[in-house]
């Protein structure tokens, strides 16, 4: 795909021209790298050694590594000790998506923070597992995906917060999906500006792309099939109750959604799939990841 | 214990003894039952087990688990244990997400294909209905509707059920704390009447349901179920074997109109069982209805 940005609306071109847009938090770039690279190569010191002189960085990825989620065994108190726990694997997905948290702002924009977050991770937890039950190659990069597939409302947010909350009010008041809100109501939608963000934060082209078309799956072009995942990740983690606060009045038949089509061409696994039990997987999950945000994060009104 | 522990369904059977015995009693379930306890669940179902080891003296879940696969008692001792699991479950409002679906999403579509067709009548069959707390929290979603979306509608809900005491109770109408521990107050005193220590549903709404007793199993009666808009069927098919519940499907596919819609139980599946049918998901719930594959095969 190409990453430049051609701005036909007064808010992307707002954003492209924004000298001030959300830096990315300092401690992704590395993490996002380490992801990239095969386990075997990865310093396991430099990494653990990366996350523990962040305190209130490591204090909250002990959190996660002690919650049902991520499933350690027994107590673990080191960051070290997490690592032999649960592999590194899995804590560099806990460490980057505790380093999102980093990019919210302290109060409620409309959608209220911990929501917000609740359902990057939940979008990033399922998109790797469904990834994995598919045969997708790269469950980790569909984690890291489906976490940073709403970087744009972040950037929206920052660059017209009142836009944003209209839009959001707009959304939940007629319990529509919260991109159609936006369409309507500013003329684009938060994927357009995640592009542009995730373009800024040179972050993997794989990447910009899931966070660029996870509502137009059919436009990804480089690499469909973890942008499909995150469509299809993001859509059930909005039905099963974790999206963004409210709850859309919509019937979803996932054989007709772009997303899960392209996905179906490319995987046998998919003929037959039984997405029933998926979703009644899901939705255990999902009430983990409610029960986890509560504590790292303090309670929020969940829809 | 962590999410998603059995992998790839299948797999963890696959692994042999080194799994998790708990996970391969949910599988199992699953597979004969079409059930699914999430594992945030898993829990709740080790308890249950636990329940039925205790009464039959069975020291581990290893040994529950060949008591309900190998052993010859393996077919009653799962119904026992399905009991275990669903018991408790009949009340009024029993799955919220169902029943605002149902209302704000399931209705207008009902409505709007059957206004094409200048039919304003609306038929709803609660298949397996118990002791009728289903059917008469349908009758309030409805009558709560007649004022606005069903406006100038005649509506109809049919109750069915195979045991002839849990009709009599379901026409009695009389129900206690338990039953009624999900009602609204709002609900509550405006479709109950209190009798004694009981609830008693108002006439308004007891006589917008019929009650017959009826086996699912019955090709002939069940033929005569026709022209349903909707049909719920919560936890009932869990207790038919595999053609059993295949040819109460293929009949449900038939009594339902085509825009018709199939609602089962909480964390029951179709899967493996009809193809006809097609998942389509609502929030916090899952349906099913009439695959358009299917209609364009009959059309031939």
């Amino acid at each position: 795909m190409t990453m430049t940005v051609s701005p036909t609306n007064p808010l992307l071109e707002k954003l492209a021209s924004a000298r001030e847009l959300p830096t990315i938090p300092a401690v992704l770039v590395p993490l996002l790298r380490y992801m990239e690279q095969p386990s075997d190569t990865l310093d396991i010191q430099q990494l653990v050694k990366l996350i523990s002189q962040d305190k209130s960085l490591a204090a909250r990825c002990l959190q996660m590594a002690n919650s049902p989620l991520f499933g350690c065994s027994h107590e673990v108190e080191t960051i070290q000790s997490a690592v032999v726990a649960l592999g590194l694997n899995r804590i560099q997905e806990i460490a980057v998506s505790c380093s999102l948290l980093r990019l919210l702002p302290a109060v409620s924009f409309g959608v209220s923070p911990s929501v917000f977050w609740a359902h990057s991770l939940a979008c990033a937890m399922v998109a790797r597992e469904f990834a994995s039950r598919i045969g997708f190659s790269d469950p980790a990069k569909a984690y890291a995906a489906g976490l940073l597939h709403d970087v744009g409302i972040v950037a929206l947010l920052w660059v017209s917060p009142h836009d944003f909350r209209r839009s959001f009010e707009y959304g939940s008041s007629r319990r529509i999906p919260l991109h159609e809100a936006e369409e309507r109501t500013l003329g684009i939608n938060h994927s357009e500006c995640g592009k542009i963000i995730a373009t800024s934060w040179h972050l993997p082209a794989d990447l910009v792309e899931a966070i660029a078309c996870h509502h137009s799956p059919a436009k990804a072009i480089g690499n469909p099939r973890l942008t499909s995942i995150v469509s299809v990740s993001d859509l059930l983690c909005r039905l099963g109750g974790l999206g963004y606060g409210y709850t859309e009045d919509k019937q979803t038949n996932f054989a007709e959604e772009p997303g899960f089509a392209i996905l179906a061409a490319h995987y046998r696994s998919l003929h037959p799939f039984d997405l029933a039990r998926f979703t009644f997987e899901t939705e255990g999950l999902l009430e983990e990841v409610r029960a986890v945000v509560a504590r790292v994060y303090g309670t929020a009104q969940w829809a | 214990m962590s999410l998603f522990p059995s992998g790839a369904a299948g797999s963890a059977a696959a692994a042999g003894a080194a799994v998790d015995p708990l996970i391969q009693i949910r599988d199992l379930i699953y597979k004969i039952v079409g059930i699914f306890q999430a594992d945030n669940k898993l829990r709740l179902l080790e308890d249950r087990c636990q329940k039925r080891m205790k009464a039959l003296g069975i020291p581990t879940l290893r040994d529950y688990f060949d008591c309900l696969t190998i052993k010859p008692i393996r077919q009653a001792e799962m119904v026992s244990l399905l009991n275990e699991i669903t018991i408790g479950e009949t009340c009024f409002f029993r799955n919220p997400p169902q029943i605002d679906a149902i209302r704000k999403i399931v209705l207008p579509k009902i409505i709007e294909a059957k206004s094409k067709l200048a039919l304003r009548q609306l038929r709803i069959w609660s298949a397996g209905c118990s002791t009728g707390e289903e059917p008469y929290t349908l009758a309030m979603v409805l009558l709560e509707e007649q004022a606005s979306q069903l406006k100038g509608w005649t509506t109809e809900i049919l109750a069915t059920d195979l045991n002839e005491r849990s009709i009599a109770h379901a026409k009695a109408g009389s129900y206690g704390d338990y039953s009624t521990r999900n009602v609204e107050p709002l609900f509550r005193g405006k479709y109950f009447l209190l009798s004694g220590d009981k609830l008693r549903v108002k006439p308004e709404v007891q006589s917008a349901v019929t009650f017959s007793r009826l086996n699912l199993l019955e090709d002939a009666r069940m033929l005569f179920m026709k022209g349903v808009d909707l049909i719920l069927c919560c936890n009932v098919l869990i207790y038919f074997d595999a053609v059993s519940k295949k040819r109460v499907i293929q009949h449900f596919y038939t009594n339902l109109l085509q825009h018709g819609y199939l609602f089962l139980g909480h964390s029951e599946s179709l899967f493996g069982v009809n193809d006809d049918f097609q998942l389509v998901h609502l929030p916090s719930c899952t349906a099913y209805v009439k695959s358009d594959k299917r209609m364009a095969d009959q059309s031939r």
